[in-house]
């Protein structure tokens, strides 16, 4: 069992079958560069497809890596047709939600309303799950408005995949554990409510609201379900994870993929972000080459750590990676190793933003 | 039915009760973590395997550990991370394995509830159903009077006698006195409340309002 899997993303970048890709890590190691220059790649190789970058991060830097202000609903990135941007704040989802709940419940007596609110508060990873069906709500709406389009002459817009730019707050996925948590509390609901039900609707005089608040949750389940299957399909879904070559950032990816491979995500590819390549420097800094050496020496327990998994390994640039162009020349070296030798140019020859 | 001498009889009820009260005192929660214990300490040396296997999770997961810490993570990133894959895996296991295992000891405690009713409550009344009509002795004539001899022998056996009913009261009763005599020893002394002098609070009080007096000062010291 000797043979290395390639270095790089092309068994991503160049399949049929995926729909959506996830790019995740700390804060701070190329998250969003790497998820623009994939899905850049997938533009470019797919010309013919639509693809759609969502970045649930609130700190937006979609539109710094873009140069091109994006928001609430899909937009077209100037210079890439067929690639769309939008960013998504995941509290402004839940307080949605949150209202949304009021209006259900709008009884100020009703005894019940803040034990619910507790209760589906403190289900583990639900605020995840009702963000994340936001997004999906959102894309949806985004399907259906195109249908009505279509009606009137346009083409559909269906996205072939949908790249997704996680936010660094760890459980960014824990939502995937929760059908089951759902389905024990929604069946210990069922029977309290037939239990207590006639009883509530005296207490409270408003059993209809609960029952469609149940109803809700049902429905919740239902989506967090179908999502779920998708989610673990390693021919639908992929996880790209990104890294730095140092301590602390290998040891949070390597949690993070034990966490991944515990919801039975498939992962397969780790990119190295910020690598030096100071090897070959015509006039070496010192602290370039000690730290490269520094960088070498993670990357090697990598290689033998990750045997696995494509490593794809990325040069750290002389300026931010911003604009289409840029991410363009950037996301090369997903499909083709970075040779220092040959493309060392890169790292000055950036346009300045 | 069962044609047992009465005194065959009277003894029989007489250890059982013996027994049921040796019970009570020693209480039903050390009997089963006695049954634990036994359970533990023989089912690993006749080998269970998964006590076995138990065992033998827990001492690689302290091998795995100790050599985890002896390295240094940031020197033998891959040794360490595979280190630590291990011991997760086996962490996980041990838990799982946990879990089994203490389902057994609900089966234990079951198995002793078992085997107490049997020895004890279950014998007790199948001697009050089969021998509700033998008469044990017979009270020996003119200690008592008549009223009273025909009141204990209610409801079934002939007056002057001695039945089942009288003799588990008594028993039980002398029994429960022996109890309390036998432990009285081993009860943890109480140690004498002390009541408290009207000197003793006063000190107390004093004792605060010195540390008030002193914080006081601190503050101001500080302002």
């Amino acid at each position: 069992m000797d043979f290395e899997l390639e270095p790089t993303l092309e068994s991503i970048v160049q399949q049929d079958t995926l729909k959506w890709i996830f790019v995740g890590g700390k804060g701070g190691v190329g998250k969003t560069t790497t998820s623009s220059s994939i899905a850049v790649q997938l533009a470019l190789n797919h010309p013919d497809d639509q693809f759609l970058l969502i970045s649930t991060d609130p700190a937006h830097n979609l539109s710094d890596a873009f140069c091109q202000k994006f928001g609430k609903d899909a937009r077209k990135v100037e210079g890439l047709s067929n690639l769309s941007c939008m960013e998504i704040d995941p509290e402004a989802a839940m307080s949605d939600m949150q209202q949304q709940a009021q209006q259900y419940n709008n009884d100020p007596n009703d005894p019940l309303k803040n034990i619910m609110n507790d209760m589906t508060g403190s289900i583990p990873g639900i605020d995840e799950a009702l963000s994340f069906m936001e997004v999906l709500k959102h894309i949806k709406n985004q399907k259906t408005a195109s249908e009505a389009d279509a009606s009137s002459g346009k083409s559909e817009i269906a996205y072939k995949t949908i790249i997704f730019d996680t936010a660094p707050t760890g459980h960014t996925l824990r939502f995937l554990q929760l059908p089951s948590t759902l389905q024990q509390l929604l069946s210990k609901f069922q029977s309290l409510s037939g239990k207590f039900g006639p009883m509530l609707s005296m207490l409270g005089g408003g059993a209809g609201g609960q029952q469609d608040l149940f109803e809700k949750l049902n429905e919740v389940q239902k989506n967090v379900t179908e999502v779920n299957e998708q989610f673990t399909n390693p021919d639908l879904t992929t996880f790209v994870c990104v890294c730095i070559s140092e301590f602390l950032s290998l040891y949070e990816t390597e949690r993070m993929i034990q966490e991944l491979m515990s919801y039975k995500m498939d992962v397969n590819s780790i990119v190295v972000n910020q690598l030096l390549f100071a090897d070959d420097d015509e006039t070496p800094c010192k602290r370039c080459v000690s730290r490269w050496k520094m960088q070498k020496k993670y990357l090697d327990q990598m290689g033998e750590l990750y045997e696995d998994y494509h490593l794809v390994k990325m040069p750290l640039l002389g300026c931010e990676i911003r604009g289409v162009n840029n991410l363009k020349k950037f996301s090369k070296f997903l499909l083709k190793p970075y040779d220092p030798k040959v493309d060392g140019g890169i790292v000055t020859e950036l346009e300045e933003k | 039915m069962l044609d047992l001498h009465p005194y065959t009889i009277l003894l029989l009820v007489f250890i059982v009760l013996l027994f049921k009260h040796a019970i009570n005192e020693v209480g039903k929660n050390n009997i089963q973590d006695w049954a634990w214990g036994y359970y533990i300490k023989f089912g690993s040396r006749i080998g269970l395997s998964q006590f076995a296997e138990y065992n033998q999770k827990k001492t690689e997961l302290n091998k795995v550990n100790r050599e985890k810490r002896s390295i240094s993570a940031q020197d033998q990133y891959a040794k360490w991370t595979k280190l630590n894959r291990q011991a997760d895996k086996l962490t996980a296991e041990i838990k799982s394995l946990d879990e089994h295992i203490s389902q057994n000891k609900a089966g234990i405690n079951r198995v002793v509830g078992l085997v107490t009713m049997v020895l004890t409550t279950l014998p007790i009344w199948g001697f009050r159903v089969l021998f509700r009509k033998s008469v044990l002795f017979y009270f020996p004539t003119g200690v008592l009077p008549y009223y009273l001899e025909w009141f204990l022998a209610l409801p079934f056996i002939k007056t002057g006698g001695v039945g089942l009913t009288i003799w588990m009261f008594t028993v039980n009763s002398v029994l429960s006195s022996l109890a309390l005599l036998v432990s009285f020893p081993f009860e943890k002394p109480v140690s004498k409340p002390v009541k408290q002098t009207r000197e003793s609070k006063d000190t107390k009080t004093d004792t605060k309002a010195e540390i008030k007096a002193d914080t006081k000062a601190d503050t101001k010291a500080t302002n």
